[in-house]
């Protein structure tokens, strides 16, 4: 029941996604995005992914629209923030660790694709619940300082009312 | 007719963006500074540019396009930098300070 609930919603997805791509809206498109969607999940389920990642990808939508428009604020305040430090050559590389509280990987993976694109620090690697991030402007090499500063609140932004 | 002179105001700042980033792969010579600085840059460029497009545009499919283009950005622009600065830790790169010219060996 769950699983047709889901195939439902990503044909809905799909379609959505067919009717963008043919540039036409009637009944003959909308019907040939979801069987197409269909035809890749079935694919998909039997060739590719075997057993149930439904709940492992799972993001409320709400939770997902309000990461993407924090999301973007902080990319523009990391473009300005490398615009200045570029023109003022005011670099002081270092190599952190920080520590996150999040548990399932989706999520992880999740934070640390939002810690490269926000100001000042790429993700390098992962071990367990570690993360060793490059920063730009190094002050302390301490994970309980460095922690607020590097994930700002994106932590409680991606688990947002699910725990 | 104001909406696309505002649209290319937007492609104008985006190209600015990734001039600075063009500039600064140039003149730094450590390899992670590089990463840090080319990863932010182009990002705000790429986003900025399409929303110079869409605002010229309208409300169209070809602006739902460009959306959808910009969702695949967002979620793969980050993998790469990963990937590339990942590749980079592993295979021993330290980090050098920014003091002189020193060639660049990277």
């Amino acid at each position: 029941m769950k699983r047709l609930l889901h195939y439902v919603k990503m044909m809905i997805v799909f379609a959505v996604v067919w009717v963008i791509l043919e540039e036409r809206i009637d009944g003959t498109t909308v019907l040939m995005g979801a069987l197409i969607g269909l035809g890749t999940m079935l694919v998909t389920d039997r060739y590719v992914l075997r057993g149930d990642y439904q709940e492992t990808y799972r993001l409320g939508f709400w939770t997902a629209l309000r990461y993407v428009a924090s999301l973007i604020v902080q990319i523009y305040v990391a473009g300005v923030q490398a615009v200045y430090r570029v023109l003022t050559r005011k670099l002081n590389v270092g190599i952190v660790d920080v520590k996150t509280s999040l548990t399932s990987d989706f999520h992880i993976s999740l934070l640390a694709n939002s810690i490269t694109l926000t100001p000042g620090t790429v993700t390098l690697d992962r071990k367990g619940d570690t993360l060793k991030v490059i920063w730009i402007d190094c002050t302390t090499t301490d994970p309980e300082e460095a922690g607020p500063q590097i994930k700002l609140n994106f932590e409680s932004l991606i688990s947002g009312g699910r725990q | 007719m104001i909406n696309v002179i505002a649209g290319q105001i937007l492609m104008g700042i985006s190209l600015v963006f990734m001039a600075i980033g063009i500039y600064s792969v140039l003149t730094f010579h450590d390899f992670y500074s590089r990463v840090v600085i080319t990863a932010k840059v182009d990002t705000v460029g790429f986003i900025t540019l399409i929303f110079g497009a869409m605002l010229i545009q309208g409300f169209s499919f070809f602006s739902l396009k460009l959306l959808l283009i910009l969702v695949f950005e967002l979620l793969t622009s980050p993998i790469s930098t990963h990937s590339i600065a990942h590749s980079a830790y592993s295979s021993g790169y330290t980090i050098r300070k920014e003091v002189r010219a020193e060639g660049s060996s990277e």
